[in-house]
C-alpha cells in the first residue's frame, strides 16, 4: 500500500501580537513524501516548529493559517484535524522539550493509557501493549516505568517515553519536533537510534524538525532547509548545497571553519517582496529584492534562488 | 521536606504568639476601665473603693507583661474569661455558637468548591464563546453585589413574596439556604475566575499540546490533564476562603439572625464585652492559621514531586 504524502500549498501562518502581525511561515509549498524520513532544518525562529504545529493543527488561538494542507486525498484544513480524529491515530507527534511535554501530575501509565485508547483494547490488553511499547523503546523494566511520574525519569527516558506515546497507535506519519533539543551528545545518539527503530515499529513516514545537522544527516532521506519562514531548498542539501543560505549555513559549522553568515537576521517581514535571504546574501542582485525566486530543479532536489541551478 | 516542616512550625508558633498578643492588647487598648465596666452593669455606679477591689480581684493592678503571662496561662488552660454581658464563661458561649458557624461555613464551602471549579472549567473550555462571556459577566456581577443588599433581596423575594423560605433564625437546612447563597456567591465567583485563568494558562503548555496530539478528547484534555495542575492555586484560594468563613460572617449572621460566632463578635463590640471579643479574636485567629497550614499541606501533597519524591527506578 502506498502511504499518504503531505502536500502543503502556499501555507502562511501569522501570529497576531500586541505590536501587530508576525509572519512565521511565509508561503511554503512543499511535499513531504510518504515512506521517507524528511528533515526540516534551519536556525532558531525560522518557523520550522510552527510549520510542524500547523500540520498538526496545534497552533495557538492567536495564530491565523492560510493555504492548503492535504494529507493524501484528504484536506486537513477544511475541517479541523482534531475533529477528524487523525491525531495520534494517523499522525503522531514526538514533542520537543521532553521534560515539559509529559504531564507532571500524572503517571506514565496514564499517558500511555490515553494514547492507546483509540485501539479499542480492553484494560488488561492495553496494559500489556503499554509494557511491550516501553520494552521496544529500550526499557528493561516497563512495569516500574509505568508506575513512575515524569519527574522520576531522566531526560533520555522521558524522550523515549514520549516516543512510545507518539507511536502507540502505529500512526502512518510521525512529526518529531526537535527531538534532540537540549540533550547531550550521548543522549542524542540514543534518540537517533530510537527514531531509527521507529521504522521497525511500522512507522513509514517521518518529518524530523531539528537544528541538529548530525541527526539530520544520519537519519533523514531528504532534507528541507528553512529560512525566514520559507523553505529555500530541499533534497540532498548537506552534500550538494545549491542555495547561498544552505552554503553559508554549512560553512558556519565548526568542521567547515566556523564562518559566520554576514549581517544579522532581520526577521521575516522586511523582505517579503523578494527573496527572504537577499539582505544577507553575498550574491544578491536588485532583482532578488523585487521578486520571489522561482522553484528550480526537480522533485528530488529543488531550490529557490535566481542564481542556482 | 523536614526542613520545610520545621520552618513552617516555627512560623506557625510565631503567628499564634502574635494572635495571642493582639487579643491581649485589644483588652488593654479599649477605652474604659474593665473593672468599672464589670461593675457598672444595669446603671449602677460603683465607688472608687469598689473599683480598686475588683481591679485587684481581676489582676489588673500588676504590670502588663505579668498580666499577659497570667492571661496566657489561663487561656492555655481553656479559660477565656467571663463575658461582661452575660456573666457566663466566654468558652461556654463560644462552644455553643461555633457549631452554627461551622455548619454555615461548611455549607458555603461545599457550594463554593462545586460552583467555582465547575463554572471555571466550563468557562475555560468555551473560551471566548457565548458561555464564557455570560460566565464572565456573572462573575463581575456576583463580585459587585454587596452582601447585605443581596441578602435583603433574597429575603424580600423568597420569604416575603413567595414564602418559600424562613426569613431568619436557626433551624434545619431550610434556614441555611439563603445565608449559604449569600456567602457562597462572591466566593464562587472568585474561585471560578481563578479556575478559568489557571486552566487557560495550562492550555498553552507543551504537555497539554502533547496530550491533544495523542488524540485525547476534550474531557481527557481538560479534566484529566489540565485540571490536576490548574487546581493548585484554586485550592490555596479555597483555604483562605474557608479560613474567612469559619471566622463567621458578621453581616450574614446578623441579617439572618443566626447565633454564630460572627454575630457573637458584633454583639460583643456593641456591648463593649472585651473578654468575649478577645475570645473571638483568639479562636478565629487560631482556626485561620490551622486551616491555612492544612491547605499548604494539601497543596504540597498534590505535587507528586513532593508526595513520592524520587524513587529509585
Amino acid at each position: 500500500m502506498v502511504g499518504k504524502s503531505l502536500f502543503i500549498e502556499e501555507l502562511s501562518v501569522d501570529f497576531m501580537i500586541s505590536t501587530g502581525k508576525v509572519r512565521a511561515v511565509d508561503g511554503v509549498s512543499v511535499v513531504f513524501e510518504s515512506g521517507k524520513i524528511t528533515g526540516l532544518i534551519g536556525e532558531s525562529g525560522c518557523g520550522k516548529s510552527v510549520l510542524g504545529m500547523a500540520i498538526l493543527d496545534l497552533l495557538p488561538a492567536y495564530a491565523t493559517l492560510n493555504g492548503k494542507i492535504d494529507w493524501g486525498e484528504q484536506s486537513l484544513n477544511e475541517y479541523s484535524i482534531r475533529k477528524r480524529k487523525l491525531l495520534g491515530r494517523e499522525i503522531g507527534l514526538i514533542p520537543q522539550s521532553p521534560s515539559e511535554s509529559l504531564n507532571p501530575s500524572r503517571k506514565v501509565k496514564a499517558h500511555l493509557n490515553e494514547a492507546l485508547r483509540p485501539l479499542g483494547l480492553k484494560r488488561q490488553e492495553r496494559y500489556k501493549k503499554a509494557e511491550k511499547l516501553l520494552r521496544d523503546f529500550g526499557f528493561n523494566e516497563p512495569k516500574r516505568i509505568l508506575k513512575a511520574y515524569p519527574h522520576e525519569l531522566s531526560g533520555g527516558m522521558q524522550q523515549r517515553v514520549l516516543c512510545a506515546i507518539g507511536t502507540a497507535c502505529s500512526p502512518e506519519w510521525i512529526i518529531a519536533d526537535e527531538p534532540t533539543k537540549g540533550l547531550d551528545s550521548e543522549l542524542c545518539k540514543q534518540v537517533q537510534q530510537t527514531l531509527q527503530s521507529l521504522r521497525i515499529q511500522g512507522i513509514k513516514s517521518m518529518l524530523v524538525i531539528t537544528h541538529d545537522l548530525q541527526l539530520a544527516e544520519d537519519l533523514c532521506d531528504t532534507i528541507a532547509v528553512m529560512y525566514g519562514g520559507q523553505i529555500v531548498e530541499m533534497g540532498d542539501v548537506l552534500h550538494h548545497p545549491l542555495h547561498p543560505y544552505t552554503k553559508a549555513f554549512l560553512d558556519a559549522l565548526p568542521k567547515n571553519g566556523l564562518h559566520p553568515i554576514s549581517q544579522i537576521n532581520k526577521g521575516v517581514e522586511q523582505y517579503s517582496k523578494g527573496c527572504c535571504f537577499a539582505a544577507r546574501c553575498l550574491k544578491s542582485r536588485p532583482r532578488c529584492f523585487q521578486e520571489k525566486p522561482p522553484y528550480k530543479g526537480d522533485k528530488m532536489h529543488w531550490v529557490r534562488c535566481f542564481d542556482a541551478g | 521536606m523536614k526542613h520545610y516542616l520545621l520552618q513552617k512550625l516555627f512560623s506557625l508558633f510565631l503567628v499564634l504568639f502574635g494572635i495571642s498578643l493582639a487579643a491581649f492588647v485589644l483588652g488593654i487598648l479599649t477605652p474604659g476601665n474593665p473593672a468599672e465596666l464589670a461593675l457598672s452593669k444595669g446603671g449602677y455606679s460603683p465607688t472608687p473603693e469598689q473599683i480598686k477591689e475588683i481591679e485587684i480581684e481581676m489582676g489588673l493592678d500588676v504590670p502588663y507583661p505579668v498580666q499577659y503571662v497570667k492571661w496566657l496561662n489561663r487561656v492555655l488552660h481553656g479559660d477565656l474569661g467571663t463575658s461582661y454581658a452575660s456573666s457566663r464563661p466566654v468558652r461556654q458561649e463560644l462552644i455553643e455558637r461555633i457549631p452554627i458557624t461551622l455548619k454555615l461555613g461548611s455549607c458555603a464551602m461545599v457550594v463554593t468548591c462545586i460552583n467555582g471549579i465547575l463554572i471555571g472549567c466550563i468557562a475555560a473550555a468555551f473560551r471566548g464563546k457565548g458561555i464564557d462571556k455570560i460566565v464572565q459577566l456573572g462573575i463581575n456581577i456576583s463580585l459587585s453585589l454587596p452582601a447585605f443588599w443581596f441578602a435583603l433581596l433574597l429575603i424580600l423575594f423568597f420569604s416575603e413574596s413567595l414564602g418559600w423560605l424562613p426569613t431568619s433564625g436557626n433551624g434545619g437546612i431550610r434556614f441555611l439556604i439563603m445565608p449559604t447563597t449569600v456567602l457562597a456567591l462572591p466566593a464562587s465567583a472568585t474561585a471560578a475566575r481563578l479556575m478559568r485563568s489557571s486552566l487557560l494558562a495550562e492550555f498553552g503548555k507543551p504537555y497539554y499540546l502533547a496530550a491533544i496530539a495523542r488524540g485525547t478528547n476534550r474531557f481527557e484534555q481538560i479534566i484529566k490533564n489540565a485540571l490536576p495542575n490548574a487546581i493548585v492555586p484554586v485550592i490555596a484560594l479555597m483555604g483562605n476562603t474557608l479560613g474567612g468563613l469559619l471566622g463567621g460572617s458578621v453581616i450574614v449572621e446578623t441579617i439572618f439572625a443566626l447565633p454564630g460566632i460572627g454575630s457573637y463578635a458584633i454583639e460583643a463590640i456593641y456591648g463593649r464585652d472585651y473578654p468575649a471579643l478577645q475570645g473571638y479574636v483568639l479562636v478565629t485567629g487560631c482556626v485561620y492559621v490551622l486551616v491555612s497550614l492544612l491547605v499548604d499541606g494539601i497543596s504540597l501533597l498534590l505535587d507528586p514531586k513532593v508526595r513520592v519524591g524520587r524513587r529509585r527506578l
